[in-house]
């Protein structure tokens, strides 16, 4: 019995003890500082968040933004890009983290910018895609494929002098994972910059966060803007490094028109929110460019599984010719899986690794045609002779996959932005260079160029389902 | 929790036949009274010292070697919450022998209901939590009466159902949920810190330990006790079977709700498709292995989970290379599969989980000998007649 | 409109088989051990990995992948029994269902990991083509033979259990003690009905696997998920009526396809809502099933 009574006592303390820690450190404002030092201080302070009342209507005590914060900010950012007031965001001393964006107003005098992640010796990048998850792509591809260039790179002598470093991070498939991913890169591993290597609700999740706490971010181009979270482009750090969706619309509408007159077209897409705008955008195109030849325009569950026969018999009761697809890859496999009929699929490019989709959806999947930012592996070699070498190089003599040339493409576009971000390399003369309206050419992605906007993608690769190699081949290049 | 306070005046529960367990070592105590000597005391003082050293003061950097960073302590939040969880699972499984498949929607609700109330109606967190607690708890209720008129193994198949529809009817509502892309949620007023809401999270599981400890003390406590040993026997006694079912099924809704607000909060961005099944299957996995009706032992088992899940757990072992090299099992799918194997593992050989493998040494802390078949339980299963 | 109900019905029909195989396989089971089988539908998906080991990557003839396929999922079954269910045969119930889970997790876990190389997968169909097409809805021949592997199951198991091994299982499951007494072993019969339960949940995985491209877990949660609708189906049986299952099948196989009707509307998860309100009202209306004329005593 009295044992019983002491443990009671024990826990009682115990629990006491909870509460007191909780009521000291709680509330203890130094506790991340200490030791969370160096020159982000992204966690602590953040003296300059409160400033973004109405982010959350009616919630303007708020400040649980600092670490959260811009994601849900976009719509007030707008002006803010400019005016210096977001550099609370990242909370980088006050560098004014808009002195690269406003480019002729420079650092404003107030040091060397925010060097996270940059040494005199090598530059520290991070980079996320899905390895395990629901749409999983194989593991050892993003394994493999990350850090071709840079590796290539470092052994001809590194950018202005440092090593690029690669750090990798699975995101599961999961925005919640990616975001907690780029939150690891950022504020543990103090990355530099983060690149957004596959998956629009990742990359749209990871964008958000990268750019509340001030970490440049480049991805593909992926929507352009998504309900009750506001536009990408309004995100100060964010870097479209292809045509977005919206952006493609025009010329998938031109690809549609040319190949089709005269024939019914139908058009289908995820019900994803993100791709509400794409959809308005697509429809309203096709209308235009086809009139009523357009036979339907519809969205589709997000997963397609029990759906996919009663998709696939609309698509074939419907008697069209073509089908524009912006919808996942696997389901676009069910489909063509359930159909007797063969109508040509058009699309925006939507995802890496494309191959996979051929394995899965031939033969209906045939001459299906899909827009990328990357060639693939039948004219990398004659466009980047240097990647094949590079990649059997870092991978044991493997052969290389179209995951491998898309990232092999981002990381060289990186790296010439980095190049062109100057020997005194901080985010600000990062984004700077992007923002001064240079023209990017990497020879695997179309020309890249901010000037005009976050989008800055110029044109796209058009490819086609070959299959009798059970793979996509580049059609066209440079389409625009 | 206020309300339980009258209910289990401290006298009353001084003379009543506590749990099993105890029960055992209260014979031991009888036989042969143990007194620990005075370096027997240092050393018990020394573990616990670690042990409040290991839960309050290296997640947040204190007198530590180690430099955690924001995700090394956001991977401990998330443990804290699980916790939460796998003790409101436990609620469910362990004291009335009913199970839920279908956890992750209550858990979702919770945070999607606390998401909702700070991000749309601009409100504090410290009202949200109420807010998604008593939503968690009517929720609950209204599936309990539903559905608990059926016996335990079509009560599960009526949940896992339930948790299809949520995640994929319920959380589809973009008004809700703010769609699949999300939603931000902003942490309370100084808890923006990963490593002051840390300190929050453990503040909730302490608290939700103590309200899980006093109502087990509880008239209703004992109930459930009864109930699940015999529920036909309980209610020859007069105890109102489906009502104490019924009142478990709620006091489960709203743990799991407070852990799904938490859980939002911790992430600052919640996404519908988290709360899928796997989710729930693994809510599961940690409580069984933690070892059903041991706090302690549900703690610990979702603790090592959550970590699993994260890969966490492996890094700090720094296992992935043995693991990759050896058997070629890459770090990312650690807990996909050594997770299940380690349910089969303990349900076959130590039906009392992690609880029954750390009994002797709670025991031990507590001022008793160190007896290494302590917690040893012959039959920890279920009883559910009704199934 | 009738185009799409007719639509709903016959993909409803040929899906739903597919659920008809698993619920016999979970009906059998919970006759044998009592417990609800959530590693039904993971028999299946092992099947399938396994046949397209022998049919993809070692070119074996199809029918040689096949048998290979189904001699993974009774493997599966065999051990499940052996490894879980047999150390557990005094564990209550929800214990067993954990185990089963346990499995089933286990499973898709090391499908995760091994087929990480190429995590979306697709097998040929037994026979290409398409049957015909009623309401432009596609009947392929696999359509066909799966139905058809489904009705001759069924009368080979209704001829089984007339049988003296039939009868010992029968009689095993009702009273395991006096069926000692009289020289049936136990522990055989319970092996047989693992088997035999793993085999229907394989051939499940082979037919319907080439229907769809698959993934670890495909029929439990991915894309072919055929576990909650062959649980509903065994309910809609009472549990232990083979018929039941089979026709409970077809009929949750449709009831889905008309959730899914709505599915160009803006609404999602219909399919899942109306299996949702479907159990909750059968349970609770008629919990000892539809297609049983009175409830069993468990």
């Amino acid at each position: 019995m009295q044992m019983r009574k002491r443990s009671m006592r024990a826990a009682a303390v115990l629990s006491v003890l909870a509460l007191t820690l909780v009521a000291g450190c709680g509330q203890k404002p130094g506790v991340a500082q200490l030791y969370a030092p160096g020159a982000q201080g992204v966690a602590p302070g953040q003296p300059g968040v409160p400033g973004q009342p109405g982010t959350i209507p009616g919630a303007p005590g708020s400040t649980g933004q600092d670490t959260v914060p811009g994601a849900s900010v976009p719509g007030q950012q707008p002006g803010a890009t400019r005016s210096g007031g977001t550099a609370g965001t990242s909370g980088t001393g006050g560098t004014g983290g808009s002195g690269g964006t406003a480019g002729p107003g420079g650092d404003g005098g107030s040091g060397p910018g925010d060097t996270t992640g940059v040494t005199d010796k090598a530059i520290k990048i991070g980079i996320h895609a899905p390895v395990t998850g629901a749409a999983a792509f194989p593991q050892r591809s993003f394994e493999n494929a990350v850090g071709v260039y840079a590796s290539y790179i470092n052994s001809k002598g590194g950018i202005n002098g440092r090593k690029l470093e690669v750090l990798f991070r699975d995101d599961k498939f999961d925005p919640n994972h990616a975001r907690a991913v780029c939150k690891d890169l950022a504020q543990q591993q103090k990355v530099f910059m983060i690149i957004g290597g596959a998956g629009s609700d990742q990359i749209d999740s990871c964008a958000r966060y990268a750019n509340s706490v001030g970490v440049p971010y480049v991805s593909a181009g992926v929507h352009e803007t998504r309900p009750g979270l506001g536009p990408l482009s309004q995100l100060r750090t964010y870097y479209a490094a292809s045509l977005t969706y919206e952006q493609q619309a025009p010329l998938i509408t031109d690809l549609v028109a040319s190949q089709f007159d005269g024939e019914t077209v139908g058009l289908l897409v995820a019900s994803n929110d993100s791709l509400d705008s794409y959809f308005g955008t697509q429809q309203a195109s096709l209308e235009k460019a086809v009139g009523d030849n357009l036979e339907f325009a519809d969205r589709v569950p997000k997963n397609i599984q029990s759906e996919a026969p009663t998709i696939a018999a609309q698509i074939c009761n419907s008697g069209v010719s073509a089908v524009v697809w912006n919808a996942a890859p696997s389901g676009l496999i069910n489909v063509t899986k359930s159909m007797t009929c063969s109508v040509r699929f058009l699309g925006p490019g939507n995802t890496n690794g494309l191959n996979i989709v051929a394995q899965g959806g031939c033969p209906q999947l045939d001459d299906a045609q899909f827009f990328s930012s990357f060639p693939q592996l039948d004219k990398i070699n004659k466009m980047d002779p240097n990647f094949e070498p590079a990649y059997r190089k870092k991978n044991g003599g493997s052969n290389p996959d179209d995951i491998g040339i898309a990232i092999w493409g981002v990381e060289k576009l990186v790296s010439q932005i980095l190049a062109a971000g100057g020997k005194d390399l901080s985010r600000e003369s990062f984004m700077a260079a992007m923002d001064s309206g240079k023209t990017f050419d990497n020879g695997v992605y179309p020309q890249v160029n901010f000037g005009k906007s976050r989008f800055g993608g110029t044109a796209m690769h058009q490819l086609r389902a070959d299959c009798g190699s059970n793979r996509f081949l580049t059609e066209r290049l440079n389409v625009r | 929790m206020t309300d339980t306070i009258p209910e289990a005046p401290e006298e009353s529960t001084r003379e009543l036949p506590p749990v099993v367990a105890e029960q055992i070592d209260d014979e031991v105590e009888d036989a042969a009274p143990f007194r620990p000597s005075v370096r027997g005391w240092v050393a018990r003082g020394l573990v616990w010292a670690l042990l409040a050293w290991v839960v309050f003061a290296l997640p947040g950097n204190f007198l530590s070697p180690f430099q955690l960073g924001v995700s090394d302590v956001g991977h401990a939040s998330k443990a804290a919450i699980f916790a939460i969880i796998g003790l409101s699972l436990n609620v469910l499984i362990g004291y009335t022998g009913t199970i839920s498949l279908g956890h992750q929607a209550f858990v979702g609700v919770g945070a999607f209901v606390s998401a909702y109330v700070v991000v749309d109606m601009g409100l504090e967190f410290w009202v949200a939590v109420p807010i998604a607690a008593a939503v968690g708890g009517i929720q609950a209720a209204l599936l309990g009466a539903v559905s608990l008129r059926l016996t335990g193994l079509y009560f599960a198949l009526v949940t896992l159902a339930y948790g299809l529809f949520a995640e994929e009817t319920l959380f589809g509502i973009t008004a809700f949920t703010g769609g699949e892309g999300g939603k931000n949620v902003p942490r309370p007023l100084g808890f923006e810190d990963d490593f002051a809401f840390y300190y929050l999270c453990l503040a909730f599981l302490a608290a939700v330990l103590w309200v899980d400890w006093r109502l087990m003390r509880s008239k209703g406590g004992r109930a459930l006790q009864a109930l699940r040993e015999n529920p036909r026997v309980a209610s020859s006694y007069g105890i109102n079977v489906k009502a104490y079912t019924l009142m478990a099924f709620v006091v489960s809704g709203i743990f799991a709700s407070i852990g799904g607000a938490l859980l939002a909060q911790q992430s600052t961005f919640i996404v519908p498709e988290t709360f899928n099944f796997q989710l729930a299957l693994i809510f599961i996995l940690m409580t069984v292995v933690g070892g059903l009706r041991n706090r302690v032992g549900v703690v610990i088992g979702s603790v090592v989970f959550a970590l699993l899940e994260e890969g966490t757990l492996v890094h700090l072992l720094h296992l992935d290379g043995i693991l990759d090299s050896t058997i070629g099992l890459p770090a990312e799918f650690f807990g996909l599969v050594i997770g299940p194997i380690l349910l089969l593992l303990t349900i076959t050989l130590y039906p009392g989980g992690i609880g029954q493998q750390v009994a002797p040494i709670a025991q031990w802390l507590r001022g008793k000998k160190l007896d290494l078949h302590a917690g040893k339980v012959t039959e920890v299963e279920v009883n559910d007649v009704r199934a | 409109m009738t185009t799409e109900l007719g639509i709903a019905v016959v993909n409803g029909i040929f899906v739903g088989s597919v659920y008809s195989l698993v619920a016999l396989g979970i009906v059998l089971i919970y006759r044998a051990s009592g417990v609800f089988n959530f590693a039904q539908a993971e028999f299946g998906t092992t099947g399938l990995f396994v046949a397209y080991v022998g049919v993809e990557l070692w070119n074996w003839p199809y029918w040689l992948g096949l048998l290979f396929g189904l001699a993974g999922a009774v493997a599966m079954g065999l051990a499940t029994e052996r490894l879980v269910i047999n150390p557990l045969r005094n564990a209550s119930r929800v214990t067993l269902l954990v185990g089963t889970a346990g499995v089933a997790l286990a499973a898709i876990g090391i499908q995760f990991w091994q087929s990480n190389e190429q995590p979306i997968r697709q097998m040929p169909k037994l026979v290409d083509g398409v049957a015909f097409q009623p309401f432009g809805a596609a009947i392929t021949y696999q359509h066909l033979i799966t139905f058809a592997v489904l009705i001759v199951v069924a009368l080979a198991l209704a001829v089984f259990f007339r049988s003296p091994s039939g009868l010992a299982i029968q009689a095993a499951q009702q009273e395991g003690t006096a069926a000692e007494l009289v020289g049936i072993s136990v522990r055989r019969v319970s092996m047989m009905t693992w088997g035999i339960a793993a085999l229907l949940g394989g051939l499940a995985g082979v037919l319907s696997g080439p229907n769809l491209s698959f993934t670890a877990g495909h029929l439990t949660f991915g894309a072919g998920a055929a576990l909650l609708p062959g649980f509903m189906a065994a309910v809609l049986g009472g549990m232990r009526s083979m018929p039941g299952a089979l026709f409970g099948g077809l009929l949750v196989g449709v009831i889905e396809q008309f959730g899914n009707l709505s599915i160009f509307g803006y609404m999602s998860g219909g399919g899942e809502m109306m299996l949702f309100f479907f159990l909750l009202i059968v349970l609770l209306l008629r919990p000892q099933g539809l297609f049983v004329r009175k409830a069993v005593a468990a």
